[in-house]
């Protein structure tokens, strides 16, 4: 019997070297390949690199170095996304009153999601499930490492988001990130930014994507606080470049996320 | 040592049935369980993964019924490494505060010393203790699955002076790469290697009505 569990367990990990997944390609920089689904692969002397906006997948090793790329998509125009045209609604999160508001809508969290599965579905999930459920409209935080940090500690991600909700904590106005899958209870923003900031410096907030993207990498990272209808940086970026806000978000879109994130 | 540990619970089991009949009677209706099932799940979190540069996470579920319990662990990390687990006694995971040397790692020491001991060692035989041969599952990835016989299993936590109940009980995970430029503050207590002690989940188990079924592996 435990040598057939040996024999499993050996087979299994045989199976499991590497990664592989779908995922549009964010941008390129330095020796970092941004993917959507917020994976970084280390370029190690690759002749041949895929390009933004290519739909590929994508074969990584234990070092999170890109092995190879097949092309699925070459599909670079981002107007499929889910915009309305015109410039933004305004928007204003739900003010929670008490923490303990805060603790009950983080223990709502569905917590069925899978192993593979990217935040910003699992965020966008969390999100509208407590806003179906309660009202309470809420904002996302991204936050965005820089390549010189990624490169520094050998980040697998160069970002990362969950919901956040603003809070009233003794007479002040708190935002508080739920990120169920990696924290017990909710954080504030800084004791969040600190599980992945192992130099525990403070990440620039800013409202421009370009800010990051363009970066001088004196800063570990950057921080972007948008409406919960916000699923990915790509969103961020083209309401800069294209002045396309995202006012709302589909019950198609939440499908998908749900889909792709849960069970 | 093994051998020893075997032995001994032998020698505490046959005392048992040697008392009297009614000493075995008592402990019987000890095993008899409320006809409902027993859930308890717990969602693990990650520790040191500063260490990594990468967030494991996973989920713990416990499943008792008349007669059997079943402990199923799902694990996401990106260390394909031998990963040493375990239910501990305690009802909090170690946090930073329990960092007793500052180093800023929670070593296995300072994990104990925060979630108590050992409560099932999760290997290839969860009927008791003295089994199983410290044969731990490997890889990034798993799911590990693991049936125990009820009355076994509480015949061993009797050895032990402990109760069947797993009511905010503590799974770690332990277990990274040993590339990872681990440092010469962490205490592995002399058992292990120091990259398979390093504790890099943690979970408390709560009590469910009902576990819906976990498809860990499913994209």
């Amino acid at each position: 019997m435990k040598l057939v569990i040996l024999i499993f367990l050996c087979f299994f990990n045989l199976k499991c070297f590497g990664i592989t997944f779908k995922s549009k390609v964010h941008s390129i920089e330095s020796n970092i390949v941004k993917f959507s689904n917020g994976r970084v692969g280390f370029i190690k002397g690759s002749p041949h690199l895929p390009k933004s906006g290519q739909v590929v997948e994508a074969q990584l090793n234990d070092l999170s170095q890109l092995l190879s790329f097949k092309v699925i998509s070459d599909i670079t125009d981002s107007n499929s996304h889910d915009f309305l045209p015109e410039g933004p609604l305004p928007f204003e999160p739900t003010i929670l009153n008490d923490p303990k508001e805060a603790e009950a809508i983080f223990h709502r969290s569905n917590s069925f999601y899978k192993r593979i599965s990217e935040c910003s579905d699992r965020a966008h999930v969390w999100a509208h499930d407590e806003f179906k459920y309660s009202g309470v409209k809420s904002l996302k935080a991204f936050v965005f490492f820089t390549a010189s940090y990624i490169n520094s500690v050998g980040l697998k991600w160069w970002f990362h988001v969950a919901p956040m909700y603003r809070t009233h904590i003794q007479g002040q106005l708190i935002d508080l990130v739920m990120d169920f899958r990696y924290s017990d209870r909710p954080l504030t923003v800084k004791e969040w930014t600190d599980l992945f900031v192992y130099t525990k410096r403070s990440c620039k907030v800013t409202t421009k994507f370009s800010e990051y993207d363009v970066n001088p990498q004196t800063e570990n990272c950057y921080l972007i606080f948008e409406s919960m209808h916000y699923q990915l940086p790509g969103e961020i970026f083209d309401q800069e470049r294209y002045s396309r806000f995202k006012n709302q978000t589909s019950d198609f879109e939440l499908r998908a996320s749900k889909k792709r994130a849960f069970e | 040592m093994k051998l020893s540990f075997i032995l001994l619970s032998l020698f505490f089991l046959s005392c048992g049935k040697n008392v009297s009949e009614g000493k075995e009677n008592e402990i019987l209706v000890e095993y008899e369980r409320p006809l409902t099932v027993e859930y308890y799940r717990g969602i693990l979190r990650p520790m040191n993964n500063h260490l990594s540069g990468f967030l494991p996470s996973g989920i713990a579920e416990v499943k008792i019924d008349q007669k059997e319990m079943t402990i199923k662990t799902f694990l996401d990390d990106d260390a394909k490494v031998t990963h040493i687990q375990s239910i501990h006694v305690g009802n909090k995971c170690p946090e930073i505060s329990d960092d007793k040397n500052l180093d800023g790692i929670i070593d296995m020491k300072e994990g104990l010393m925060a979630s108590g001991k050992v409560y099932v060692s999760l290997d290839s035989d969860i009927n008791s203790e003295a089994l199983g041969g410290g044969l731990y599952p490997m890889g990034g990835g798993y799911t590990y699955i693991e049936k125990a016989n009820l009355k076994k299993f509480h015949e061993d936590l009797q050895i032990r002076n402990l109760e069947l109940d797993f009511l905010d009980r503590v799974v770690i995970i332990f277990g990274t790469y040993k590339k990872n430029n681990l440092p010469q503050t962490i205490d592995s207590l002399g058992i292990y290697p120091v990259e398979k002690s390093l504790p890099i989940a943690c979970g408390v188990l709560r009590k469910l009505e009902w576990i819906r079924p976990t498809r860990w592996q499913e994209r």
